[in-house]
Formats: structure tokens, sequence, C-alpha cells
């Protein structure tokens, strides 16, 4: 392999890795401010979905003039395809994780029963970012074995957060029901943790495309 | 193009004719210093004419008739004060056949130091020759038998060798016309790789029908056809968003 491309390789990865990094980071303080019960630490949140994007229009325009000096034939050409595809894919966790915070810090009053709330939203955003965590730290695995251990605990992840995320649906419907007046915002709440959910799904989509890359197949949009 | 590199070679209204036939038109280009410029193009578009009036070899055909100017740090190759013979000693060739001589190994890289007098025989010309070797990376596979002939060797060390041969003789510019075309994959990226630490210390112009080779190698890529340069700029502009439209269907392979 000639070194310029062995240098666009691991700069795609080093790049997709770091934005990936910057999701996983603010997905951390928004669980650090659920569990202390003070949505003041959400300010200190700094995601930027214009500078991910970006950066993402970077990452793909790195990768669009890879495939076109260095022609990557089969394990090397599903890479690029991969992680073009995965740059969008993190653009769109971090949209997803961006919402979710801002949603959630607005709609998090206390006229709300918030033992209730925070009882399964704490896991589904600890689920949703370990998703999110295995699935970044699958950029640095080359072991074909490895992958398929993280994705499958990326799988796991990603169910959990679906079977919690329906546990608080049902609680937040219940409370929504004794509370008529209050159902907007245990509505806006829900659709909130919504995007948790799809974090984790999205998660699990950089995950399958990892492993397209390495172990080869069919691609499929998950 | 807006380039802050420094011209090595600076070609203006280059025109060259086989007798009657016009061959280059008026080619007028900037080639940069310590850079990797390809020259690509259907064959008989002019690329390895144009290669060879950048070191005179198109001297040695009496039909060729040449204007126009290839100046080199500020003198017209071209002038009659010039010796195309100390022209061709800062300008190397590296030819699509490997062709040593048929001499040993150490002989082919010390013939033209010693007969240019750049170095006498012994710890000088060992010297030159171990270090000439090096920098064409094939110093590991050949120094157990420095005496045994060239042509012993595989044609990718041969190739090899004629770049070890052409550095050797100290050039500020190599010029390679096809370098790999004769050579298997692995060879080929050798001298490939070969290519991308030789341009920290010269200045390379190489001819290739491998377009991907272009790709991967030149830092600037020259589009000739019919003799003219159609375009020429970066290889990432020329190989992602070209502005010629002929550019454009030779590399997608629409024609030629």
């Amino acid at each position: 392999m000639l070194k310029p491309y062995e240098e666009n390789i691991n700069k795609i990865k080093s790049e997709v890795y770091e934005i990936g990094q910057s999701v996983i980071q603010s997905n951390k303080i928004a669980l650090s401010a659920l569990k202390e019960n003070d949505m003041s630490m959400m300010k200190d949140i700094s995601l930027s979905i214009s500078k991910i994007s970006d950066k993402s229009n970077e990452i793909d325009n790195l990768i669009v003039k890879t495939l076109a000096l260095y022609s990557p034939e089969a394990k090397d050409l599903r890479l690029m395809v991969a992680y073009l595809k995965i740059t969008n894919e993190v653009v769109r966790v971090a949209a997803n994780a961006r919402l979710f915070s801002k949603q959630f810090k607005k709609s998090f009053t206390n006229d709300l029963n918030k033992k209730d709330i925070l009882e399964y939203t704490i896991p589904l955003l600890k689920s949703a970012n370990e998703a999110l965590i295995l699935a970044v730290e699958m950029t640095k695995i080359d072991d074909e074995a490895t992958l398929e251990q993280h994705y499958h605990k990326v799988c796991v992840e990603e169910d959990k957060t679906d079977d919690l995320y329906a546990m608080v649906s049902k609680n937040l419907l219940k409370l929504m029901t004794k509370k008529q007046e209050l159902s907007k915002d245990y509505f806006e709440i829900m659709s909130s943790l919504r995007r948790l959910e799809k974090v984790a799904d999205r998660a699990a989509s950089i995950a399958n495309l990892l492993l397209f890359a390495e172990v080869g197949g069919e691609l499929e949009q998950s | 193009m807006s380039n802050k590199n420094s011209i090595k070679i600076d070609v203006n209204e280059l025109n060259l004719w086989y007798g009657e036939h016009h061959a280059l038109h008026n080619i007028t280009v900037p080639l940069y210093e310590n850079k990797i410029t390809a020259l690509i193009g259907p064959s008989g578009c002019g690329k390895s004419t144009f290669l060879r009036c950048l070191n005179r070899m198109n001297d040695l055909i009496s039909s060729v008739k040449i204007d126009g100017s290839v100046v080199i740090d500020k003198k017209n190759i071209y002038d009659k004060d010039v010796d195309e013979v100390s022209v061709r000693k800062r300008v190397g060739m590296v030819f699509q056949q490997p062709n040593p001589f048929p001499k040993s190994i150490y002989d082919n890289v010390s013939y033209a130091p010693l007969k240019h007098g750049q170095v006498k025989k012994g710890k000088d010309c060992n010297e030159l020759v171990e270090r000439s070797l090096v920098d064409a990376g094939l110093w590991d596979e050949v120094k157990d038998k420095l005496n045994e002939p060239g042509t012993s060797l595989s044609g990718g060390q041969q190739q090899r060798l004629c770049i070890a041969r052409t550095i050797a003789v100290k050039p500020e510019i190599i010029l390679m016309d096809e370098p790999t075309s004769a050579l298997d994959p692995i060879s080929t990226e050798k001298i490939e790789a070969l290519m991308l630490e030789l341009k920290k210390k010269y200045s390379i112009i190489t001819v290739t029908h491998n377009m991907q080779q272009a790709a991967r190698v030149a830092d600037y890529t020259a589009f000739f056809h019919l003799g003219k340069l159609i375009e020429y700029d970066e290889t990432e502009v020329i190989f992602v968003n070209p502005s010629n439209k002929k550019t454009e269907d030779y590399i997608t392979g629409r024609f030629g």
C-alpha cells in the first residue's frame, strides 16, 4: 500500500472517530445531568451540528478524492463506501443527541413526575450512548472476531434501548391520562426520548457498516 | 491554476515536427521542483515526444525540428551554447524496458560517474554505488552479489538498477517513460513507492498509460491529445473535477 493512500485511510478513520467522540461526550454530560437531576449541567453540551456537518463534508470529499486517486478494490473499496455512509450516520446521531438534550431540558419541568420519567430515561440514555461508544470504537479495530463481538454488543444495547423506550412510553402514557393538563409536556418528553432510540439505531447502522467493510457480503441499509 | 511551488522546467511555446508532421503544438507548461508530473493521453498524442524534448533526446532524430524553449533553472537547454550531454547529465532518463548494460551490477551504477569524472575508482566510487543502490531501494537485495551481471536480476530489480544508474550521476530531474509497463504488480508497487521517495530529492516527469498510476503517484497531471496539451492541473483536480470534457472522457475510458 502506498504511503499517501495509507495516510488518507488513517485520516478518514481518525476523523470519523473524533466526531463520534464529540457526540459521546455530549451524551455523557447529559447522563450526568440526569443522574444529578440538574438540567443546568446540560448547558455544558457544546455539540455543534453545523461543525459536525462541515467535518463530515470534509471527510466525504477526502473519501471521493481517495476513491478517484487510488482506485481501491475489495476490502479497501468496502471500507471507503462504508465510511462514506458512516459520516452521514454520525451527523444523524449528532442531530438526534442534540435534539434530545435540547428538548428534554426544555420540557423536564417540576410539574412532571420526574421520578417515573428518570427511572427508565437514565438507562435508556446509558444504553444509547453505550451502543454509540462500541460502534465508534469499532473504527479502531481490524480484527474480524473482535469486530463481530463489538457488533453483537451494539445490537444488544440497541435492543435494550427499544425495550426501555417501550417501557418509558408506557409510563408516560399512564402519566398523561392521570394529568391530562400536562399531556403536552409528557408528549414532548416522550418525543425527546425517541431521539435516544434513534441514536442507538444509527449506532447499530455504523457497526453494521464497519462489519461489512471488514467481512464483506452485501451492503444492507439497517 | 495558482501555485506556490517553484518551477524546475519552464516549457514555452514548444513545437516539434517530424519532417512535415507537426507532432507538438505550442506546448506551454511549468513543471515543478520535487514533484511528480504525469503525462497521460492516448497513443500517438505526443507525450513521449514531449518527454524526450526535456533532455534533448529528440536531437538524435535527424528529421526532427523544434522551436520554442525548455528553460531549466533560467537557461534554455536549446540555446546554441548548451551541450546536450551536459543536459542529459542533469536530466536523467529511465525507459519502458529495463535496459541494464551487459556488465556487473556494480559497473552498471559506476559506469557513468566514472566516465563523467565525477568519482575515481576506489572508496568514493564504492560509496556512490552503495548510496545509489540504497536510494533506488535495491541495496539489500544485491549487496552480496555486486559482481554478478545486471541482467541476472528480475525485471523489477533491473528497473530499479536502471534508476540507481540514473541517480548515480546526480541529476536534478528524472524522466520516466512508462517505467512499469513491463513489470508485474508487485514490482510496479515497489517502483511507485520508490518514485514517492525519489521526489524528495528530484523532480520527476513520467509518461504512463496507466491512469491509476498517474492518480496514485503524481502531484500534477498533464493530458495530451493529438499533440496538444489539453489540460494540466493538480492530479486531484484532473481525476476528480477535470475542467475539459476531453480529459473527462479520456480518464473515464470513453475514448482512447
